[in-house]
């Protein structure tokens, strides 16, 4: 096969629609989402205390591991000991968890983030060619979440099922994240939406 | 046509056309190139490295030394293939190599004449005079008659793939060692991978025909690989290689899928490299047939046993008319036995030893074969082999033959063991190296281990299996292993026939013969390591599979030594060869490195910007507009406009933290060389960070934005590096300190406007312009506001570029709305865009430091700030930085230059030498760091580092420029040759 990238410049968006494999249905989907994004990382000594917190204003606690829990439209994915990636429709992360006052700093990332859904029967050998994590239901079972790079890129991501996964990456390298995912998935075929 | 009637895995309904060098010829679905080749009774294949003589194919695997083809043309003419590796495919199109004006009269050939002369080290003992001519002619003259083969001249038209996979145990090779371990895991539940390098799984159960469970051993095969196939939990992996242990029980493998097919399918990769991650694995890679070495042992036609029993059951192909057997070992009768069941006539089996089992002279007798014991080859003739001369029991006999199958015995594969440093193991009852210590987590089963009796096989790859599984806490089912009909195993270790003549060669691929290794004996390279590299044995694309042993053997008797006590060299990986292309995978061209994208990026590419790569950043670096001749006359432009006027520059791409908690102060006071726990909220300071050794690490800027809360810049490029830098502060160094510090390098756009307009376009488009006046926000200031009616903005009262300047950061999915709303705001005062380029000449119009300075091995007295550094604290790099030889006055200096006659250009890079000093080391004062053309100034000017430093200021030096052969007075001068006041920063 040829690359099917190589003479497109890095910096020019890729067109939407379908690229790869043209018959059949797609493998995979790759469509963007809208929704607001924040760091929340507690103060030191607090996670308990912020996890308590936030169970009392949205109705779940995020867990201190690397596992994404979500009650009504808010996700909290855990990143690192007492630090969460948040995941919201609220209007304003910072003034939706403002709340937590000195117990935690929050730190709106709305702007920097892209927030992709990645969804198709060709996901899992897609994730395999990306991510160098062991994804079997037995080790890494839905909910799980990785912090990690993809083909280079930082990402923080997750399942939503088991062939549904949200993937966080920074704005700026939102069209290599594209291409990246173009090409892996080129022999399954993917639309980009 | 040699193709048997009858019997094999090649499937006769599926004929396949294929060309070798230009001629046409047809072979089956199952086949190799190479035994296609054979079928089409083509013999001669190739030209050896050194003599070119002409070769044959000798092997049926990844050992083949002599049939090294290239396959396909144009952009993916592929060099050195190995036709017993290469699946047959219709349309192939292979040529031989190493041949001119062709294979079968090559002028080369000449070299083999002059092979008395051309012993071990030839060429390091022959062309070392003069000099000279060493680069000049002996090494290009070498370098064109060597080599093997062309690599495409065009770029790669394939993609290449990579994936990661992960199992309990990963078994290598499908024999029937390896069959047994993976049925033993996979019926245990156990995550299992299975790799084959070959297109069908079995191993050799697909070569041999002694029964199992009664039937052929291609039945059991696929009635296991049916099983193991059914098992959710095992994955099936043919057509791949593994061909690297690395740490972490992590395994190298190459997966080829396209390779096989004419051009690889639409969207599919061609090869795919797999990082496969193993709690444990078993090697079952078997064992490879020994050559004897003996007179004329080279000659096409000469075979390995091994490959012969693979051409007749596996492929259906008679390598020959009438075939010999030369042999030490067992397993060569059967070859025997095969061939001659299969029809071949077979002239003699002639072994070694003087004393063979019972049970094959009976098969030998029952058949009708004729057997010579105790008896030798000395020398073939021919040019494909016609005829071979024995001598046995005191007397010389020729026979003709046209094919002659040898076995000296079996190799173990054991070259994976050794990947961790292992090193094998001499047995001198199998006369082989067996694996020794092998890399956590590998265990060896079967013929790999030097077990090569089928049913032992069978029982050692299944223990193997169940022993790692118990480890891991699995219970495996007692296997139950088939009932095998084995073949005989005996061998008796034979190297070499003394009585040789003409050439005995060891590596044929790079033509080491007997007498090589016997000269460098003789002059001193007795050590295992050293005969490698003196006569290049084992250096070739076959990495001495088949030589290394005969050779180390030849070594320990020349030494007078065993083998043993000379030991081997050690295997590294790649196990097979393997395409620089499936290390790249996806990234390369411009997807070498991923790109990322500033949030102004797609309005600069509007306005027809010149990109530059700064890291894996893409800037614009220039903007330029019609009728400009240069990117100089651009930058001159962008200059002028920023300093008369107003410019705009995107700065999103530095680093920023967001610093927050009680001891957000005490940490920044502990990293940067300066104070900054005193800063007043709303304000913002300028520091510089050192690393533990008293050199700088980084500055930038961090303003104050509440009592708690910050926000630090850092350079673009130590963005990474400074934010790792904090969390090892405040996880290992002062885990006491509360301080929550976030990356917002992505959250923040930050748009830089410059020039005595600034204020004038900020203010249209903030949303409280009476927040951004002169006494409002004062120089160094910082803000929380909005902008374009309502976006959350920051504002901070900087400038690079020395004028009345602002950085404004707006979210980033907001800053390609910002840099256009600065635009517009700035139309009625010239606003104008610019890049990296004007924003280096105007920080070295202002003398800061950046990237060239800051380079690692420069103190913050080095550079100036030894004032700045706070003596009422302690931070990270202070007590360090006071070391003598960092003290030193005479240490080079930050100053800066300005060439005595304006009219002459300074480059960066340039030594400087005192006046009338020869431009030597012992003479070196320091270098110019930066330097550029000052559109302000109408001359050069340079920032850099001089010894003395800042006392010099007013001497003239020299800046001598050995790359680009200048050599120019320029004088000392203070490092800020703009505004040094600053007056224009605080207007």
């Amino acid at each position: 096969m040829v690359d099917g990238l190589a003479s497109h410049p890095p910096g020019q968006p890729l067109p939407r629609g379908r690229h790869g494999r043209t018959t059949g249905p797609a493998g995979l989907r790759l469509a963007c989402r809208d929704a607001r994004v924040g760091t929340i990382a507690a103060r030191r000594g607090a996670a308990a205390a912020v996890a308590d917190r936030l169970r009392d204003l949205v109705g779940v606690a995020p867990v201190d591991r690397p596992v994404a829990v979500a009650a009504g439209t808010t996700t909290f994915v855990g990143t690192a000991p007492g630090r969460w990636t948040v995941v919201s429709e609220a209007a304003d992360v910072e003034a939706q968890f403002g709340l937590l006052g000195d117990q935690a700093a929050v730190v709106d990332q709305t702007g920097g983030m892209v927030i992709y859904e990645a969804a198709g029967p060709a996901l899992g050998d897609v994730l395999a060619a990306l991510t160098a994590v062991d994804l079997h239901p037995s080790v890494f079972p839905l909910g799980s979440a990785l912090t990690t790079t993809v083909a280079h890129i930082g990402v923080t991501a997750w399942g939503e099922a088991a062939d549904r996964w949200i993937f966080l990456v920074g704005r700026s390298f939102a069209l290599a994240f594209e291409r990246a995912m173009v090409a892996t998935a080129a022999a399954h075929g993917i639309e980009l939406a | 046509m040699s193709r048997l009637a009858s019997g094999g895995l090649v499937d006769r309904s599926r004929p396949l056309a294929f060309t070798f060098d230009g001629r046409a010829f047809s072979g089956f679905a199952g086949d190799t190139l190479a035994s296609a080749l054979l079928a089409a009774d083509v013999k001669l294949v190739g030209r050896s490295f050194k003599y070119h003589r002409p070769r044959g194919i000798v092997g049926c695997g990844t050992e083949e030394p002599n049939a090294l083809v290239e396959l396909r043309s144009g952009a993916r003419r592929e060099p050195n293939a190995k036709a017993t590796c290469v699946e047959l495919f219709d349309g192939l199109d292979a040529r031989s190599q190493n041949a001119w004006p062709s294979l079968d009269f090559d002028v080369m050939a000449v070299n083999g004449l002059l092979s008395p002369f051309f012993g071990a080290a030839f060429y390091y003992k022959t062309f070392m005079w003069p000099k000279a001519a060493w680069e000049k002619l002996y090494e290009p003259a070498i370098r064109r008659a060597a080599g093997l083969g062309r690599v495409a001249d065009l770029p790669d038209p394939d993609a290449y793939d990579k994936a990661h996979a992960f199992c309990d145990l990963l078994v290598i090779g499908s024999g029937p060692a390896g069959l047994a371990a993976a049925l033993t895991a996979g019926r245990a539940g156990a995550r299992v991978i299975l790799a084959e390098e070959d297109f069908r799984f079995g191993g050799r159960l697909l070569s041999e025909r002694g029964a199992i469970d009664e039937a052929a051993p291609v039945d059991f095969v696929e009635k296991t690989i049916a099983e193991l196939a059914s098992l959710a939990n095992v994955r099936l992996m043919p057509r791949t290689a593994i061909f690297g242990v690395y740490d972490g029980g992590t395994y190298g493998a190459l997966e080829r899928v396209g390779d096989h097919l004419p051009v690889p399918g639409a969207h599919t990769a061609r090869q795919r490299l797999w990082k496969i991650v193993a709690k444990r694995a078993v090697l079952a890679a078997g064992a490879i047939d020994r050559p004897i070495v003996f007179g004329g042992n080279d000659r096409p036609g000469v075979m390995l046993a091994q490959a012969v029993e693979t051409w007749v059951n596996r492929h259906a192909v008679a390598p020959a008319k009438t075939m010999a057997v030369f042999t030490s070992a067992d397993a060569a009768w059967e070859t025997a036995f095969a061939a001659h069941d299969a029809g071949q006539t077979i002239a003699a089996v002639i072994d070694a030893r003087s004393d063979v089992a019972p049970a094959l002279l009976a098969g030998a007798k029952q058949r009708g074969l004729r057997t010579v014991l105790g008896g030798e080859v000395r020398a073939t003739s021919g040019k494909t082999l016609a005829k071979i001369e024995i001598f046995a029991n005191g007397r010389s006999e020729s026979l003709a033959v046209d094919g002659l199958a040898v076995s000296g015995g079996f190799s173990p594969n054991v070259h994976l063991t050794c990947h961790h440093g292992g090193r094998p193991v001499w047995n001198e009852t199998l006369a082989a190296f067996v694996p020794g210590a092998c890399p956590p987590g590998l265990s060896v089963a079967g013929a790999a281990a030097g077990t090569f009796a089928r049913s032992a096989c069978f029982a050692e790859g299944a223990a193997k299996a169940g022993a790692a599984l118990a480890e891991l806490g699995f219970t495996a089912p007692a296997f139950e292993p088939p009932r095998s009909e084995d073949a005989a195993t005996g061998i008796g270790a034979f190297w070499y026939v003394e009585g040789s003549k003409g050439m005995a060669f060891i590596d044929f691929q790079n033509d080491v013969a007997a007498k090589d290794v016997k000269l460098a004996v003789k002059e001193g390279f007795a050590s295992v390591e050293h005969l490698k590299r003196y006569t290049t044995l084992g250096m070739a694309t076959d990495q001495g599979k088949l030589a290394n042993v005969p050779a180390i053997a030849l070594l320990a008797q020349a030494s007078g030594r065993t083998i043993a006590e000379t030991g081997t060299t050690l295997f590294r990986p790649p196990w097979s060869p393997v395409t620089l292309g499936a290390f790249a995978g996806h990234h390369r061209g411009p997807d070498f490195r991923p790109s990322r994208l500033t949030p102004s990026h797609a309005w600069a590419e509007e306005r027809g910007a010149v990109f530059v790569e700064a890291g894996p950043w893409l800037r614009a670096s220039y903007f330029p507009k019609a009728g400009e001749r240069d990117w100089r006359e651009t930058v001159e432009r962008e200059v002028r406009a920023t300093r008369t006027a107003v410019g705009l520059v995107d700065v999103s791409t530095f680093g920023k933290i967001d610093l927050s908690g009680p001891d957000v102060g005490t940490l920044l006071d502990r990293v940067y060389v300066n104070t900054f726990s005193t800063l007043a909220v709303g304000k913002a300071r300028y520091g510089l960070m050192c690393r533990e050794d008293g050199f700088a690490m980084d500055d930038g800027t961090t303003a104050r934005l509440s009592a708690d809360r910050w926000i630090m810049t850092t350079t673009t490029a130590n963005a990474a590096k400074v934010a790792q830098h904090l969390e090892f502060c405040l996880q290992v160094l002062w885990p006491e300190l509360d301080v929550q510090a976030v990356s917002v390098t992505e959250q923040w756009a930050q748009i830089s406007i410059s020039g005595p307009k600034a204020r004038e376009v900020l203010a249209r488009v903030v949303d409280a312009p009476e927040r951004v006046t002169a006494e409002a926000l004062p120089y160094m200031g910082a803000l929380e506001t909005s902008v374009m009616g309502g976006v959350k903005a920051r504002v901070f009262r900087l400038s690079f570029a020395g004028e009345l300047g602002y950085e404004i950061a707006v979210p980033a999915d907001r800053g390609d709305a910002l840099v256009r709303a600065l635009m517009a705001a700035g139309e009625a005062f010239g606003i104008t865009p610019y890049g990296l380029e004007a924003l280096a000449v105007m920080r070295i119009e202002k003398g800061h430091v950046s990237g060239p300075e800051l380079n690692g091995q420069t103190t913050a007295g080095d550079l100036g700030f030894g004032r700045m550094v706070s003596q009422k604290k302690d931070s990270i790099g202070r007590v360090l930085a006071t070391r003598e030889g960092l003290t030193d006055p005479t240490r080079p200096g930050f100053v800066g230059f300005r060439p005595v006659d304006p009219s002459q250009r300074l480059a960066s890079g340039a030594h400087l030498v005192a006046r009338g000093a020869a431009a030597v080391t012992e003479n070196d004062l320091g270098w110019i760091s930066s330097a550029t053309w000052s559109p302000i100034l109408g001359h050069a000017i340079g920032l850099g580092f001089l010894a003395g430093g800042s006392s010099r200021i007013g001497e003239i030096v020299r800046a001598w420029d050995g790359l680009r052969g200048t050599d120019i007075e320029v004088e000392v001068c203070a490092p800020t040759f703009y505004d040094p006041e600053g007056g224009r920063l605080r207007g």
